[in-house]
């Protein structure tokens, strides 16, 4: 059991600059695995880019960013893309190949990824359950274009799950959306987790999601997603918040250790859902 | 001052290495033989007419052109030799590459930029690709491959643009013109002709995805990266073309 005794994920003094702006500054924490890591800043606050190092498409100048105890600094390309096929991304416009269709769009990280090894005909039926999952099997020849977008993030989020990796990412799943569809989208997400046990970084500016991520869990009987508590669930306790501001990290903790925050920039984020 | 320079070395710089990598990859798995086959549909099939086009009215020009002085020293017989040697050695090549750089130096900057731009370049490397192997050297071999064709297409139909002014405005008999013609080409100019559109589909794939894979700034940065392609291409063409005529003219 390697996993179990290290961090998913690791940083550690990790920090870089864009033209002399500091995007990331001396930024660490470490992900467990089973945790859902709730990322909340404002926009411009290096959370899109915290993902991007976390995979390894973007250098830092400086630190250390393990994943699954391997040191990124230390992997060739080559050694990264195999890295990578165990971590979904979900990108924020759900980040889709606009020249490929919904079923080659999902079954392109099957394809492609060299240490999978997916024989030919398990592609399909791999691409339809991971369709299944976000409700959008009926879709397989559409493209994206003809997708509103929402169903595109949940393409984005089907193509980032249909290897089974132990880690997603999500960059900013609710962004734009109507409320409808941004709990939707959050819904499918508890729904991973709690289906496939995945660990999972949500970068978000909206408290909301945080919240849902914290205090509900997807009911398998009923196909919802229902508060943690009720009929006898218990809360899911993994859930850790973290801000981001102008590329520091200004808190890290639980929701209640969150709530009762005095910082102004930090408390706004909770006041956000209150109303 | 050196902080005026710094851009556009490190730009040089980028763009060496993706020249780099973009050559390199064709010597390494995996190969997408599909987008290569793909580009050379779009590239070659696609830009086929205004090719077609420029290559015909450029050698009809030629011949119209020429004639007035050639009649100055009673040599209008020679017609088919001026237009044969200027359009393989030089117009034929150039017009085409700066055609082709128009027309596909942009398409590819905007079409990757707007991949760029909407995050698909870093889901195809979060996704186990790499852009380079998977957009750009498909691009940097069609166009290797298809430019000195169009070429020769364009070398061939402008000939025969200038045959028609000759047979029909300079009274020149068929026999007379293509034989000219035909004596007039030497090896060398062949080489050359053919020299030139392979560098010059170096310059342009790569300066049409250098552009693209660079661009930033939403919509609006599509639209600079594609306009910069085209007029970067377009020079760089010109600047080339000189150096090779250099080469083969001391040779």
């Amino acid at each position: 059991m390697e996993t179990a005794r290290q961090p998913v994920l690791k940083f550690e003094n990790v920090s870089l600059r864009f033209e002399e702006q500091p995007v990331l500054d001396s930024i660490s924490f470490e992900v467990w695995p089973g945790q859902s890591r709730i990322l909340l800043g404002s926009a411009g606050s290096g959370k899109t880019v915290l993902l991007k190092v976390a995979l390894g498409l973007v250098k830092p100048d400086s630190g250390s960013v393990s994943v699954f105890g391997q040191d990124l600094r230390k992997l060739g390309e080559r050694e990264l893309f195999d890295l990578r096929s165990r971590i979904g991304m979900v990108f924020q416009e759900g980040g889709l190949f606009d020249s490929l269709t919904i079923e080659e769009n999902v079954a392109y990280p099957l394809v492609n990824q060299r240490v999978l090894h997916c024989p030919p005909e398990e592609v399909r039926p791999k691409v339809e359950e991971s369709l299944s999952f976000v409700e959008l099997e009926h879709t397989l020849d559409k493209f994206p274009s003809e997708l509103s977008g929402g169903m595109r993030r949940r393409v984005g989020i089907a193509r980032a799950v249909v290897t089974e990796p132990p880690l997603v990412l999500y960059d900013s799943p609710t962004a734009g959306l109507d409320p409808i569809t941004s709990y939707t989208i959050m819904a499918l997400i508890l729904k991973q987790r709690d289906l496939k046990r995945t660990t999972s970084m949500i970068v978000t500016h909206r408290y909301q999601d945080g919240h849902m991520m914290a205090n509900y869990i997807y009911n398998p009987r009923t196909g919802q997603a229902e508060p943690a508590g009720s009929n006898g669930n218990r809360a899911f306790q993994s859930t850790v918040f973290m801000v981001l501001r102008e590329g520091r990290l200004v808190f890290e903790g639980t929701q209640d250790e969150l709530e009762s925050v005095r910082d102004p920039y930090v408390a706004k984020f909770v006041k956000q859902s209150e109303h | 001052m050196f902080d005026l320079l710094k851009p556009p070395i490190l730009a040089t710089q980028e763009f060496y290495g993706l020249a780099f990598r973009a050559i390199r990859n064709v010597f390494r798995s995996p190969h997408y033989v599909d987008d290569i086959v793909l580009q050379m549909d779009t590239i070659g099939v696609g830009s086929l007419p205004i090719v077609i086009l420029t290559g015909f009215f450029s050698g009809a020009v030629m011949g119209l052109q020429m004639s007035r002085a050639l009649q100055t020293y009673g040599a209008v017989g020679q017609t088919g030799q001026i237009v044969a040697i200027t359009l393989v050695r030089e117009l034929g090549p150039v017009l085409t590459a700066v055609v082709v750089a128009g027309r596909n130096s942009s398409g590819m900057a905007s079409e990757l930029g707007s991949m760029k731009v909407t995050e698909q370049i870093d889901a195809m490397r979060a996704l186990g690709t790499d852009p380079v192997q998977k957009l750009v050297t498909p691009r940097m071999i069609a166009t290797c491959i298809v430019l000195p064709l169009l070429t020769i297409i364009a070398d061939f139909v402008g000939i025969f643009g200038g045959f028609l002014i000759a047979y029909f405005l300079l009274n020149l008999t068929p026999a007379q013109y293509w034989n000219n013609v035909y004596q007039s080409l030497e090896y060398n100019d062949i080489t050359q002709g053919l020299v030139k559109p392979f560098v010059f589909a170096f310059i342009i794939s790569l300066v049409g995805c250098f552009y693209g894979m660079r661009t930033t700034g939403g919509t609006q940065g599509v639209g600079r990266a594609t306009t910069q392609a085209v007029v970067v291409a377009s020079v760089w063409i010109f600047v080339a073309t000189f150096f090779i005529t250099r080469i083969f003219v001391s040779l």
